[in-house]
């Protein structure tokens, strides 16, 4: 029997873009910055504004418009002080987290549109994290099983992780990363997040033994024979650098 | 003028991969334009048996929903130097109902318009929209078999629906030429009566013969190293192929059958007399 649906209370943590300067240009240049410097870290991230060292902020659409644009999630809006601007952040579809009464807010106003799923989760303690010095592992499809031919695996705004094969005739995919505990026999796209808008994300395939069909990562492809042989059942480590693969034995099963 | 020939069979495992490979390998050997198609959606082999297998990125299917331009999931042939045979790779990933009517007619028309004087399909095997849209273009068809009676039968009912189901059919035009093409034949089975002679099949299916190949390890032996078995030096097989694309190549000269009759076994002392 399935389990009844809960009200619970989590602790999150979010990326908080904390405003010295409420301009939409201003912005606009830090999440172009963030988003260039951290390219696959920040595809769909939820975020908060936070608003408390300014006194006044554009227009909540304009606002939702450029966090779009750089493919953030916006979800609220923290350090609200005029209650007329708590109200145009309310008119327009978002919450207002505050640290000390975040329980009270989360249970009473609206969910924000981006966690809101089958469970409501209530968010009560707003951390505001710093950005990490390295882009951090996106989530990650897990997979403790080998495929089969004909088979296709897409790990959709995920990385994948397989602990198995990958025959000829299978393909995996996914928006990130690709790493592979067994063979690579078959194709395996990685980095696909982005690469239809044109904007490919930095991404990399790793496996244990490799004779793949195709591999793609971020867009750049390599026909399956076309690696100098002795990449052949080795554990290799794929990634795209400026446009060109690279490929590198991780440890050499002939030595 | 293009020929659009299809390789078919209803019954699975007989052989038809293997020949539509040959074929496509022979006639591109004979300088002729020439475009393997597979038709097995999910079940692709073709280009295990072409050995081009880690070149294929674009498919059949990407080409029928517009994801790519045809001459982009082409595949040159490595084994043919003159650039002649080309490979379209089925989806193996793909559910088979992708293939259109009207999309496989779009690609086998601009075949034609790139000058391809032969589009080999490749049949899967059954009765099923796979196998139906490889024959639906086709202008001749070889029925391959085997020289067994549930083979037999299930080429009858595949001759049953090209007179039915093929655009030429439906439009009224002139019939789908059939030629039988009868593989894995042993003549010393035949001799002993453990396997059904061409002339039982050919008087159950009443088409005209094209080729008879033989029994031969070298079919398994040239599939898993990804090379057509008509490129095998010295072999029956290979050699009752290159008869058959003779005949394809030529239909009014007369190519006499090899390999159809029992080799007579030497005896003890002619093996201990042969000549050096």
């Amino acid at each position: 029997m399935t389990a009844p649906n809960e009200l619970k209370t989590q602790t999150l943590a979010f990326v908080a873009l904390v405003l010295h300067d409420s301009s939409l240009e201003a912005i606009e240049k830090i999440l172009i910055a963030k988003t260039n410097e951290y390219k696959s870290y920040f595809y769909n991230s939820p975020l908060i504004i936070n608003i408390a060292d300014v006194d006044n902020i554009p227009d909540i659409k304009d606002i939702e418009a450029l966090t779009k644009k750089y493919n953030f999630v916006l979800v609220g809006f923290s350090g609200v002080t005029r209650n007329d601007i708590k109200g145009r952040i309310f008119n327009a579809g978002y919450t207002v987290f505050n640290a000390a009464a975040a329980k009270d807010l989360a249970v009473n106003q609206q969910p924000a549109p981006a966690p809101a799923q089958e469970t409501v989760k209530t968010v009560t303690v707003v951390k505001e994290v710093e950005v990490p010095a390295a882009p951090a592992q996106e989530n990650t499809m897990y997979c403790a099983t080998s495929l089969h031919s004909g088979e296709s695996k897409y790990a959709k705004g995920q990385s994948l992780l397989i602990i198995g094969d990958v025959p000829r005739g299978s393909e995996v995919k996914a928006d990130y990363n690709i790493q592979i505990e067994g063979k690579l026999y078959g194709r395996a796209c990685s980095g696909l997040a982005g690469l239809a808008e044109g904007k490919a994300i930095e991404s990399h395939i790793t496996c244990t033994d490799f004779d793949p069909e195709l591999v793609s990562v971020s867009g750049v492809y390599k026909y399956g024979d076309s690696f100098p042989e002795e990449y052949y059942h080795q554990a290799v480590h794929v990634r795209c650098e400026n446009d060109q693969m690279k490929y590198e034995i991780l440890n050499s099963k002939k030595n | 003028m293009s020929r659009v020939i299809v390789v078919t069979s209803g019954k699975g495992g007989v052989g038809k991969t293997t020949t539509s490979a040959a074929i496509s390998t022979g006639l591109a050997l004979a300088g002729k334009k020439t475009v393997v198609i597979d038709f097995d959606v999910g079940l692709r082999n073709l280009d295990l048996i072409m050995g081009c297998e880690k070149r294929v990125v674009f498919d059949f299917i990407n080409v029928i929903q517009g994801e790519a331009k045809l001459s982009q999931a082409l595949i040159p042939d490595k084994h043919v130097s003159n650039g002649k045979l080309a490979i379209l790779a089925a989806s193996q990933t793909k559910d088979k109902d992708a293939l259109t009517k009207e999309g496989v007619g779009k690609v086998i028309d601009e075949l034609k318009e790139m000058g391809y004087e032969y589009i080999i399909c490749d049949s899967p095997a059954g009765i099923e929209q796979g196998a139906l849209m490889a024959l639906y273009y086709a202008d001749e068809a070889i029925i391959v078999t085997n020289p067994e009676v549930s083979s037999i039968r299930d080429s009858d009912r595949i001759l049953g629906i090209l007179q039915s189901k093929s655009r030429r059919a439906e439009n009224g035009e002139e019939p789908i030429k059939q030629h039988l093409l009868i593989t894995r034949y042993d003549p010393t089975r035949v001799a002993s009566q453990q396997m059904l002679s061409t002339d039982d099949v050919l008087e159950i299916l009443k088409i005209n013969l094209i080729g008879v190949i033989p029994e031969s390890q070298d079919i398994i032996m040239a599939s898993n190293a990804g090379a057509p078995v008509i490129l095998t030096e010295k072999s029956n097989a290979a050699a009752a192929y290159q008869d058959t694309v003779e005949r394809i190549l030529n239909p009014n000269q007369d190519i006499p059958f090899r390999f159809t009759v029992e080799e007579k076994k030497k005896g003890f002392l002619s093996k201990l007399f042969r000549k050096k």
